[in-house]
């Protein structure tokens, strides 16, 4: 199980990852994180939804409400272009931080 | 399945979120538990355990925690969340919103004092101000059909404008003719009023005498007994007496059964037959206490004059119609009366006219000065609501970021502004009130419509100034919602954190505004100087009389007791003499004219040895009799000559003192005593040797030229007595205590008699400027208030300019500059814009000026002095204005306004 800490600081990363794509409702985030990291990072709705509204403040993701004909409206968010600069900033400082440890800890088949 | 709703609804209420918000984050939410409720379900989970789960993961991180610190939300108690509101009722919601209004405008008390202030003096000032100019110039007069009424005149010769008094003569023919008016009526207004005894105290009391269409003509009735009828003016007619409303109460304390009771007016026993209602004023105005029915034999000659003449125009009757009949009952009289000028008409100016004509200049350019202090009040309220929304910027960006709704935030700018308007408007309404008692108190004499008990604030007024200024301030409230709210949001709450610069369109609408105000003020400030200027000549106006310690009071000798000439000289030489006696009385006299504006009557004169062509009118002087030192009493130099004395008595031949400007202009370089000249007449009766020139005085009212006049011994009962004349005492001793004294001395010779009007000279002159100083100060208070305004509009712009820029400047300060260059740069900032306006203020002025020069004494309407000063004041109170926030923006500390991001 991942720390607490580390989620923190990678939440954002993950969830503007998996929006770079398209646009998905927060329960379909929830079920993609989880099934992508093997069950290890789990968000709950007390956690998700303060984080996406925050993200949504900061103007890295918009929520939308679309209607599918026959089915509810449901929320969606999509990925700005101050999201997608995020995502490109975090996802370099994530490869070094990730290439720094490996450095430290030594490959993982030596 | 539980109510995932109701669930987090209850999670989410403290957040106190708009309702749309939360509704929306509830309708999300509960989706996801939904579909993870059906997961677990698919998972084999029952219901009830599924249930348990969901709910402990929604409970689970406490969710409102984590939503308040994802949206930077203050503590609930230290601040309501701005523009929203919880699930509850409008009404708590709207007292929530009226809470926050009322904390962010304590937070602001500057901004909420200046214009709290601005928008009670722009509806209170404006509204009074309105309300009186109403009651004079625009209320119709209290009378049936005003339009119809006219005051009927003679007219002589050619000349437009000039309008003399009519004769029995004249009102006879015209009354038996009726093809003109459907009515008309005469009035005389005898100055010093009626003697009137009531339980043996005698006192004076001032009316009217009319015909007897006098109140059926003027369409009014009594509210108790009748008015005049037919017949009451004919020769013989009893003495009747109808009481105004002021009358019956005070003297006579509102007596019901007063009809029929007989009052002791004149020394003759008076029958009352009516009381009019307090409406009823015409044409004494705060003098009407009575009407006293004249009576009119047959005329054997066309004069004497004296007789006003009101009347009602016959409807369907064309003006030239009407002319045409006026000219012929003219022509009528001249044939039954001949051997008078014969070059005269009748010709009629309408009651209303006649009435506020005089007021006219002076209450239009009230009114103008009225709207301009309500503009300016507007502009201000608008400069302050503008400067305000865009330091709000930043707060309403953030609140919509929080999620309020554009419609919150409407809502709430308009309960903060309508907070404003109910402080500032109800303040407005005291000081409407306030304003309109003190206009009223302290209104001339020529404004005594204004004491009419029904001049109150007008509300149609009020509700118009209320309506301009109270529009500014909401209109302009909702500013930060059109410029905020539509702005990107957060883009907005970086700069608005950080203090970038203003909107340069916006500060250039601002400054305009205050360019406005200073034009409007200076406008008005150049107004109120030249009357200033023009009261302050008319105040040192030399009347002509050393005033200083003199005391005069009126008294009238009533016919009744007082005959003929032989009774009125006993009268003088008994009060002369017993005046003389009084401690500190240095010298003593009766007049029938006092300075600077009682004149007793003018007449036509021409040098003896240059008696008037045929056809040639001769000119006209004052002519007063004058009793004992009057030239000494008043202080009058003698030129050349002598003053009167015992020589002149009833056996001496007739002679006269003419004054300086009569002297030097029908007797140029030679001195006239010696000379004669004759008087109301042609042959040696009318004749009269000149034995002295006097100083000139001024009898025609200070703004007018010193009169040329003749005086002439009472003793002698030629020309100018009357049975009505002043006492003129001079004094080393107190003025009030003589006042007293001249008052036992009467009542000791005649118990009967009343004085009235008992003065100093000073106080004549003060009186008689009465009017102008009035119009004088309303419009100098109006001007303050203008520059009032005008300076808290500046102040107000360029504190906030300045505290937009702290960071701009804290750099230049940071840079090197000194702050000396700080000054200049706030200060210059300030005065470029004022002197804008004052450059086009004065354009207007030099324009709009030539609108008061009829009101002005010997002050031009381009009077240099007033131009330069006026601005020089404004700029003055501009730099003073600006002085304080560039004071501010000096002190900055450039490492603290660099840091703050």
């Amino acid at each position: 199980m991942i720390t607490l800490d580390l989620k923190k600081g990678s939440a954002d990363f993950l969830i503007l990852s998996l929006l770079r794509d398209e646009p998905r409702h927060g329960y379909e985030l929830s079920k993609l994180i989880e099934s992508r990291s093997g069950g290890v990072v789990q968000f709950q709705v007390s956690s998700l939804y303060p984080l996406l509204y925050r993200m949504e403040e900061r103007g890295w993701i918009k929520g939308k409400w679309i209607e599918k004909a026959g089915q509810r409206r449901r929320r969606y968010y999509h990925i700005t272009a101050a999201g997608r600069e995020v995502v490109k900033e975090q996802r370099e400082s994530w490869l070094e931080f990730v290439h720094a440890i490996g450095q430290v800890v030594g490959p993982a088949h030596a | 399945m539980p109510d995932w709703s109701a669930e987090i609804l209850a999670q989410l209420a403290p957040l106190g979120l708009s309702a749309e918000r939360e509704f929306e984050i509830a309708e999300e939410l509960a989706q996801h538990l939904e579909q993870r409720f059906a997961e677990l379900r698919a998972h084999g989970a029952s219901d009830a355990d599924a249930s348990r789960q969901v709910l402990d993961e929604l409970r689970h991180g406490a969710l409102p925690d984590a939503l308040a610190r994802t949206q930077h939300r203050a503590p609930r108690d230290a601040g309501e969340p701005p523009g929203a509101r919880s699930t509850g009722s409008h009404v708590s919601s709207l007292w929530r919103d009226v809470r926050y209004g009322a904390r962010s405008l304590r937070k602001a008390p500057g901004f909420t004092t200046i214009a709290t202030i601005t928008l009670a003096l722009g509806i209170g000032a404006t509204t009074a101000m309105f309300s009186v100019l109403d009651a004079v110039l625009l209320r119709p007069l209290p009378f049936a059909q005003p339009e119809q009424l006219v005051r009927v005149f003679a007219t002589y010769g050619s000349t437009p404008g000039n309008l003399q008094s009519l004769s029995v003569a004249d009102l006879l023919a015209l009354r038996a003719d009726g093809r003109a008016f459907s009515s008309l009526a005469s009035f005389r207004v005898p100055n010093d009023g009626f003697s009137y005894v009531a339980v043996d105290q005698p006192d004076r009391v001032y009316g009217t005498v009319v015909s007897a269409g006098f109140f059926s003509t003027l369409g009014v009735q009594p509210k108790l007994g009748r008015t005049f009828r037919p017949g009451d003016d004919a020769p013989g007619a009893p003495p009747l007496v109808v009481l105004s409303d002021a009358f019956w109460r005070r003297r006579l304390g509102s007596d019901p059964a007063v009809i029929g009771k007989s009052l002791d007016l004149q020394g003759r026993p008076t029958t009352v037959i009516g009381v009019m209602p307090p409406s009823v004023w015409y044409p004494r105005g705060d003098r009407a206490e009575l009407w006293i029915n004249d009576t009119f034999p047959q005329p054997g000659r066309r004069g004497p004059f004296g007789l006003a003449v009101v009347a009602r125009e016959k409807p369907g009757v064309a003006a030239a119609q009407r002319d045409a009949v006026l000219a012929q009952v003219a022509a009528e009289v001249r044939a039954r009366f001949p051997g008078g000028p014969d070059r005269w008409t009748f010709s009629e100016q309408s009651l209303a006219q006649r009435f506020s004509g005089p007021l006219r200049p002076a209450l239009l350019m009230l009114m103008g000065a009225v709207v301009v202090v309500l503009l300016i009040a507007c502009v201000n309220v608008t400069n302050l609501m503008l400067a305000r929304a865009t330091s709000r910027e930043g707060e309403i960006a953030v609140r919509t970021a929080l999620g309020a709704s554009r419609a919150a935030l409407v809502r709430q700018l308009l309960v903060e502004g309508t907070l404003l308007a109910i402080l500032g408007g109800s303040l407005g309404v005291l000081v409407a009130i306030w304003g309109v008692r003190v206009l009223t108190s302290v209104a001339p004499d020529s404004l005594f419509v204004l004491r009419d008990a029904s001049t109150g604030v007008d509300a149609r007024v009020l509700a118009l100034a209320a309506l301009a200024t109270i529009g500014s301030v909401l209109l302009f409230a909702l500013a930060p919602a059109i410029l905020g709210a539509s702005a990107r949001a957060i883009g907005a709450v970086r700069e608005a954190v950080r203090g970038g610069t203003d909107a340069p369109s916006r500060r250039r609408l601002r400054s305009a505004l205050v360019v406005a105000e200073f034009a409007l003020s200076l406008v008005l400030l150049v107004g109120a100087g030249l009357l200033v200027r023009s009261l302050a000549k008319l105040r040192s106006v030399d009347t002509g009389v050393h005033g200083e310690g003199v005391v005069t009071a009126s008294i009238a000798l009533p016919s009744t007791r007082y005959e003929g000439l032989p009774q009125i000289v006993i009268f003088h030489d008994r009060l002369l003499a017993a005046l003389r006696s009084l401690p500190g009385v240095e010298s003593v006299s009766a007049s029938v004219g006092l300075p600077p504006d009682v004149f007793g009557s003018s007449s036509d004169f021409f040098v003896s040895s240059r008696p008037p062509a045929d056809g040639e009118f001769s000119p006209l002087a004052d002519v007063l009799a004058v009793d004992g030192d009057y030239f000494s009493a008043l202080g009058i130099p003698l030129l050349s000559g002598r003053v009167f004395d015992e020589r002149d008595d009833g056996n001496a031949p007739n002679r006269a003192i003419v004054s300086r400007a009569l002297a030097q202009k029908y007797f140029p370089g030679t001195n006239p005593v010696g000379e004669r000249i004759n008087v109301g007449g042609p042959g040696d009766a009318n004749a009269y040797t000149i034995v002295g020139v006097v100083g000139d005085v001024r009898y025609d009212g200070v703004a007018q030229a010193p009169s040329e006049a003749i005086y002439f011994p009472f003793v002698q009962g030629g020309m100018g007595v009357t049975p009505s004349f002043s006492v003129v005492a001079r004094t080393r001793a107190g003025t009030d205590d003589v006042a007293r004294l001249v008052r036992e001395a009467v009542h000791q010779i005649d118990p009967q008699l009343a004085i009235a009007n008992v003065r100093t000279v000073h106080e004549l002159v003060e009186e008689s400027v009465a009017g102008d100083k009035f119009r004088t100060t309303l419009l100098a208070v109006f001007a303050a208030l203008a520059l009032v305004l005008a300076a808290v509009g500046i102040y107000g712009v360029m504190t906030y300019a300045v505290g937009r820029r702290s960071r701009e400047i804290g750099i230049r300060l940071a840079l090197g500059a000194r702050a000396g260059a700080i000054y200049r740069l706030v200060l210059g900032e300030g005065l470029v814009v004022a002197g804008i306006g004052i450059a086009i203020g004065l354009l207007a002025s030099a324009m709009l000026t030539r609108t008061v020069s009829k009101l002005l004494f010997e002050v031009s309407a381009t009077d240099v002095a007033t131009f330069v000063a006026v601005p020089v004041l404004l700029l003055a109170i501009a730099a003073l204005a600006c002085f304080l926030p560039a004071r501010r923006a000096a002190r900055v500390d450039p490492s603290v306004t660099m840091r703050t991001d």
